[in-house]
C-alpha cells in the first residue's frame, strides 16, 4: 500500500514557533515531528511513502537519513490548502487501488495506524478513517457514525455538536478515486461525505493516546506522552556526566551533552546532542531539551520543550513553556506558569496541584527571540520570533 | 459467528500432514466459535473426499478426529457456535451433499434456509443436521447434476441464499481447487507461492503468507496451488493484482475487528448483542420458565461474579413486577440452603460460559432436591443449560474479554424480559418496561458515540485514585456493584459498591479528599434520598461523578462531574447505565497501562472450585 503525508500546512496555529520552520520539522525527543508518522507507517510494513512538503530542501536536509534509508519521495506542493496537497499526489497515487493518507502533525503509538489497517482489512471496507474520543471536539474534524460504526459524514471544526464525543484522528485508508472526488466537489470535506455516502467507510476507534501538534502547547502534551513511555534510561557514552549529578527515573541524554556538577535530572527527561545543563541546575519531568542548548547554572526547566541551539542563562525559570530555536533567555528571567483563573485556552487542560485544578502554561517564546535579563514573564505570553522582550 | 479456513498446495509442497496446518489455523481461529469443530480433505492417497468432524474444542478432540493422520494438498476446515442446531457432531461443519462429493464450511446465516431446504427435501435430498449450512452442499450437487460446472455453480448458488455468509467448498472431482462466495461475513484469502488460503481472519494463515486480498461483498470464485479466480456477482472479473494487500503488522491485533482490544470490541458490539437478543427471546421460548416460576413456592437466583449482579438486577424485577421475592446467592456459596431446596422451588442459575463450576455445583445439588432449574446462557448446550430442566440463552456471540460486558446486559435484558412475561401473565401492565426494553440497543449506541470522549476522561481520572466508591439505592445497587466490579478486575483498583443509604454507617469514614465516588441516579423513588446522599460525599471532599436522568438540575449543580442519561424505566437502566461504567474501567485500565483482555490472576471460565 501507498501512502501520502501530508506535511505542506502552514501551522497558522502553531506561530510564533513556526516562522522560519514548518511545524513538521519542529522537534521531540530528538526528532521531527513529522518522523513520528514516517517510523510508524514504516514499522506497520508500509514503505512506498510520499510526503507533500511546502519547501522540500528543508526537509531534504532534516530527513537526510531516512530519505537515504528509505523509499521516500517529497513532493512539492503546487496549490494551496489540503486539496492541493492531496492533489499534488495524485501522479503518485495513481495505478493503486487505495492508499493511506496521514497527517504529519499527529502523534500517536504505531498501534494507532495498525488499528486503522486492521479495521479496513478486517472489515472489508472500501475505505476506513480512523477516529479518537475527544471532549472538545470543536477544534477537530468530527465524524458522524452509525450504529454498524460506520462514518455517515464529516463536520470539520463544528461549533456545537452534541451526542458525539469522537474527532477524526488524521489518517485514512482511502480508494484512489477520492482524488477524483475531490477534484469534483474542491473541499475535502465535502469529498468525504461523498465517499461515505456512496461506499463502505468504517470507522477505526483508537482508544490510546493521540496528539494533533496544532498549538503550541501540543507539543508539551505530546512530549509528556512520549517520555511517559520511556521504559529505561539511556545515557550515551560519549556524554560528559559529573558523577555528582543526581539523574532519577528514565532520562535520554544524548551523544556529547554535558551535565555539570549538582545538576539534578528528575526523569522522565529528554536531553539532546550537545547540550550543557550547568552545575545546580534543576531539570523537572517532562522536559524535552533538544540538542546544542544551554542551561545555565541554578536554572529550573519543568514541563517545557526547548527547541535546539537555544540558551537559558543563569537562575532562571521556565515552566510548562515552549522556547523556540535559537533563541536567548537572558539570566534571572522567570516564566510564571499559572493562568489566572477563569482563562479558557482551547486544548490546554488543567492539571491537579495538591488537589487544586489549575490551568498552567508558561510562555511561548518564538525562534530566534530575546528575553532581557530578570524579566518577569506572565504565564500565556507570546513572544514573536526574533523579538527582543521586553 | 464461526471461523472457517481452507488451504490448497502443491503437491509435495507441505511438509507436514495437511491436517496438522488445518489444525494450527483453526486454533487461530478459535475465538470466533469453539463448541464444534471439523474438517474435510481430499485423501493424498485414494482421491476421495474424507470429512471429520466433532463437537467440542479443539484440543479435547484432536485425538478423535486425527489431524496428523490426514495427508493431502486440499482441506477445509471450521470451527463452530451454534447459532442454527446445537452444538453435536451432526451439526458440525463441514456439510455434504446426498453423495459425499461435496464439503461445504460456512460461516454466518441463511436466511432463506428453510424454504430451501423444504423444496430440496421435496425433491428427496436427504438433511443429516439441523443447520442452516446443510442447503448450500444440497443446492450445489443439484447444479451439479444439471450440468453447471463448479464455478458455473457457485454462482447459480450465490444467487438463491438470502442472508449474511460466507463459504468454502471442495468437490471431490475437482481435488485442487478451493471454491467461495462472500455477502456480508468475513472472507480473506492468503497468497503464498505454491499454496494459496482461504479464511474468515488474517492471523488464520498469517504464519504461512501476508499477502492477502480481501474478498468484498457479492464476490466468489475459487483458489488453487498457483491461482486465484476471483469474480463479482455485479461487475464481473476482478483483477486480483491491484487488491492485493501486504500485512506489515502483529497478527495479535487482527482479530479484534480492528479494535485495540476485545474488550473495547465488545462494549461497542452491545447494541447489536442486545438486538439479537431480544429478538431470540420470544414468548414461546419463555412459555415453560414462565409456567415454572408462577408455580413455584419459592425462587432461586443462583450466579457467580458479574452472572450474579444480573441475578440481583432479575430478583428485584421479580419482586417488583410480580411479587415473587427470590433468594438470590453466589453459587459457592449453596450449602446454606442445601437443606431448604425442595422440589416445589424454581432455580435460575445464571452463567455465560454455562461451564462456571461453582455454578454447576449449586445447580446439582439443587437437582438432588428436586428443584426445577432453568439455565441462563450465552453458550448453546454447555453443562449447565444441559443438566437443567430449561435454558433460556442470550445471544451475545463469543465473549473473549475476560471481563464480562455483552454478556452482563444480554443476561439483563432476558432476566427482564422473562420478568416482565411472568408479570404480564399474572395480569399487571408491564408495557413501559417491555417498550424501553425494546428501545435499548439504540440507546445504548447512543450513550457510546455521545460519551466516549468524557468516559476517557473520566477514566484517566480514575485511574490515579487508589480506590473508588459505587453508590446508588434500590436496582441501582447492583449496577453499582458491576461498575465497581468492573475498575477492579481490570484497572485493579479497589472499588467497593454499598446501598447509598448504608455509606453513613461506616464506610464513609474512608471519604478523604479527591475520593472518587460514582452515583448512579435512575428515575425511581430514591432519587430525592440520592440528592443527600451526593451532598454528604461532597461535604467530605469526595470527587463526585454521577449518571443522572438527562436535565435534573439539583444533581447538575452539586455534581463534580456527570453524564446525563436518557429517561428509561428504572428496571431497564442497569443495562444502560453500566455501559459508561464499562467505558471508564477500559480507559483507566489503558491509562495505566494494563491491557484489559488480561487481567491479571482471572479466567473467563473458572472451572476450579
Amino acid at each position: 500500500m501507498k501512502a501520502v503525508i501530508l506535511a505542506g500546512g502552514e501551522g497558522k496555529d502553531m506561530r510564533p514557533l513556526s516562522i522560519g520552520i514548518p511545524k513538521t520539522l519542529i522537534k521531540l525527543l530528538g526528532k521531527p515531528v513529522v518522523c513520528y508518522v514516517i517510523d510508524a507507517l514504516i514499522s506497520v510494513g508500509i514503505s512506498d511513502i510520499a510526503i507533500v512538503v511546502g519547501n522540500s530542501s528543508m526537509f531534504e536536509h532534516e530527513l537526510s537519513e531516512y530519505l537515504s534509508k528509505y523509499d521516500i519521495k517529497l513532493i512539492e506542493q503546487v496549490k494551496p490548502e489540503v486539496e492541493g496537497a492531496i492533489l499534488s499526489a495524485s501522479n503518485f497515487i495513481s495505478g493503486s487501488d487505495v492508499f493511506l493518507l496521514a497527517y504529519g502533525d499527529i502523534i500517536a503509538p504505531t498501534k494507532a495506524y495498525e488499528v486503522l489497517l486492521n479495521t479496513y482489512i478486517s472489515r472489508s471496507s472500501d475505505a476506513a478513517i480512523l477516529i479518537t474520543p475527544k471532549v472538545d471536539v470543536e477544534t477537530y474534524g468530527v465524524p458522524i457514525v452509525s450504529n454498524e460504526f460506520t462514518i455517515r459524514s464529516v463536520m470539520e471544526k463544528p461549533e456545537a455538536v452534541s451526542e458525539i464525543e469522537y474527532a477524526v484522528a488524521g489518517a485514512y485508508v482511502l480508494p484512489s478515486k477520492f482524488i477524483d472526488l475531490i477534484e469534483e466537489e474542491g473541499n475535502v470535506i465535502r469529498a468525504l461525505n461523498d465517499l461515505s455516502a456512496r461506499y463502505t467507510v468504517a470507522a477505526a476507534l483508537w482508544s490510546g493516546w493521540w496528539v494533533d501538534v496544532g498549538f503550541p502547547w501540543d507539543l508539551i502534551t505530546a512530549s509528556e506522552y512520549l517520555l511517559s513511555e520511556l521504559r529505561s534510561s539511556r545515557i550515551s557514552v560519549n556524554a560528559d556526566m559529573s558523577p555528582r549529578a543526581v539523574i532519577q527515573g528514565p532520562v535520554i541524554i544524548g551523544d556529547e551533552a554535558a551535565i555539570d556538577h549538582n545538576a539534578v535530572i528528575k526523569g522522565p527527561v529528554y536531553i539532546g546532542e550537545k547540550t550543557y545543563i550547568g552545575t545546580g541546575a534543576l531539570i523537572r519531568n517532562y522536559s524535552s531539551i533538544e540538542s546544542e542548548c544551554i542551561v545555565g547554572a541554578y536554572s529550573e526547566i519543568s514541563r517545557s520543550v526547548i527547541q535546539p541551539q537555544t540558551s537559558i542563562g543563569r537562575m532562571s525559570f521556565v515552566g510548562d513553556s515552549i522556547v523556540g530555536f535559537k533563541s536567548v533567555i537572558e539570566p534571572g528571567v522567570t516564566i510564571l506558569n499559572v493562568l489566572p483563573s477563569g482563562v479558557e485556552v482551547s486544548r490546554l487542560y488543567p492539571v491537579k496541584v495538591r488537589g487544586k485544578l489549575l490551568s498552567k502554561l508558561g510562555a511561548i517564546v518564538g525562534n530566534n527571540c530575546r528575553i532581557r535579563a530578570h524579566t518577569v514573564v506572565y504565564a500565556g505570553t507570546i513572544i514573536n520570533s526574533g523579538e527582543i522582550y521586553p | 459467528m464461526c471461523g472457517i479456513i481452507g488451504l490448497v498446495a502443491k503437491q509435495d509442497f507441505l511438509r507436514e500432514p495437511i491436517g496438522r496446518i488445518i489444525k494450527r489455523c483453526l486454533k487461530r481461529l478459535e475465538y470466533r466459535g469453539y463448541d464444534s469443530v471439523g474438517f474435510a480433505y481430499i485423501d493424498g492417497n485414494s482421491g476421495s473426499l474424507i470429512v471429520r468432524k466433532s463437537e467440542g474444542k479443539i484440543d479435547d478432540v484432536a485425538g478423535k478426529l486425527k489431524f496428523d493422520d490426514a495427508i493431502g494438498c486440499t482441506a477445509i476446515g471450521h470451527t463452530r457456535w451454534a447459532t442454527h442446531g446445537k452444538p453435536s457432531d451432526y451439526n458440525a461443519h463441514p456439510h455434504i451433499d446426498c453423495k459425499g462429493l461435496i464439503a461445504v464450511v460456512h460461516n454466518g446465516i441463511i436466511q432463506n434456509y428453510l424454504e430451501l431446504k423444504r423444496e430440496l427435501m421435496g425433491r428427496g435430498h436427504i438433511f443429516r443436521s439441523e443447520t442452516d449450512t446443510e442447503v448450500i452442499s444440497h443446492i450445489l450437487e443439484e447444479l451439479i447434476e444439471r450440468g453447471f460446472k463448479p464455478l458455473e455453480a457457485i454462482r447459480e448458488a450465490f444467487k438463491v441464499l438470502r442472508g449474511a455468509f460466507a463459504f468454502a467448498v471442495i468437490f471431490a472431482f475437482e481435488p485442487s481447487k478451493i471454491y467461495f462466495a462472500k455477502q456480508t461475513s468475513p472472507l480473506i484469502i492468503g497468497l503464498g507461492s505454491r499454496a494459496n488460503y482461504i479464511a474468515s481472519d488474517i492471523p488464520a494463515f498469517l504464519e504461512y503468507t501476508n499477502r492477502v486480498i480481501v474478498v468484498r461483498d457479492g464476490e466468489f470464485g475459487y483458489i488453487s496451488p498457483t491461482e486465484v479466480y476471483l469474480e463479482s456477482l455485479s461487475s464481473g472479473i476482478v483483477d486480483i493484482k491491484s487488491r492485493m494487500r501486504v500485512i506489515g503488522w502483529t497478527p495479535e491485533m487482527a482479530m479484534k475487528s480492528g479494535y485495540p482490544h476485545f474488550m473495547l470490541k465488545e462494549i461497542h458490539e452491545q447494541p447489536i448483542a442486545m438486538e439479537r437478543t431480544l429478538k431470540s427471546l420470544t414468548t414461546e421460548e419463555l412459555e415453560k420458565a414462565i409456567e415454572l416460576l408462577l408455580n413455584a413456592n419459592r425462587v432461586f437466583i443462583a450466579a457467580c461474579g458479574t452472572s450474579f449482579h444480573a441475578g440481583l438486577v432479575a430478583d428485584y424485577a421479580l419482586t417488583v413486577l410480580a411479587g415473587i421475592p427470590s433468594i438470590p446467592f453466589i453459587s459457592s456459596e449453596y450449602l446454606k440452603y442445601s437443606n431448604v431446596f425442595s422440589d416445589r422451588d424454581v432455580g435460575i442459575v445464571i452463567s455465560q460460559s454455562g461451564e462456571t463450576i461453582d455454578s454447576l455445583m449449586a445447580l446439582r445439588k439443587m437437582k438432588e432436591s428436586g428443584v426445577k432449574v432453568i439455565a441462563v446462557s450465552n453458550v448453546i448446550d454447555s453443562a449447565i443449560p444441559r443438566e437443567a430442566d430449561l435454558a433460556i440463552y442470550t445471544r451475545a456471540g463469543p465473549e473473549i474479554g475476560v471481563a464480562a460486558t455483552k454478556t452482563f446486559t444480554t443476561q439483563i435484558i432476558a432476566l427482564l424480559k422473562l420478568a416482565c412475561q411472568v408479570s404480564g401473565s399474572m395480569g399487571f401492565d408491564v408495557e413501559e418496561v417491555i417498550r424501553d426494553l425494546e428501545r435499548l440497543p439504540k440507546l445504548a449506541s447512543r450513550i457510546i458515540r455521545a460519551y466516549e470522549g468524557k468516559c476517557k476522561i473520566l477514566g484517566e481520572e480514575v485511574s490515579s485514585a487508589q480506590s473508588a466508591f459505587y453508590l446508588s439505592r434500590g436496582i441501582g445497587v447492583p449496577l453499582s456493584m458491576e461498575g465497581a466490579l468492573k475498575l477492579k478486575e481490570i484497572a485493579y483498583i479497589h472499588a467497593e459498591a454499598y446501598p447509598a443509604g448504608e455509606s453513613k454507617h461506616g464506610p464513609i469514614a474512608l471519604i478523604e479528599k479527591d475520593f472518587p465516588v460514582v452515583f448512579s441516579v435512575l428515575l425511581d423513588n430514591y432519587r430525592e434520598h440520592l440528592i443527600g446522599n451526593v451532598a454528604e460525599m461532597k461535604a467530605r471532599g469526595a470527587y463526585t461523578i454521577g449518571l443522572i436522568p438527562r436535565g435534573d438540575e439539583r444533581f447538575i449543580k452539586i455534581l463534580d462531574k456527570y453524564l446525563e442519561m436518557p429517561h428509561v424505566n428504572y428496571l431497564v437502566a442497569p443495562a444502560l447505565y453500566v455501559v459508561p461504567m464499562q467505558l471508564i474501567a477500559y480507559y483507566a485500565a489503558v491509562s495505566r497501562g494494563y491491557d484489559p483482555d488480561k487481567p491479571r490472576n482471572l479466567a473467563k471460565t473458572v472451572t476450579v472450585e
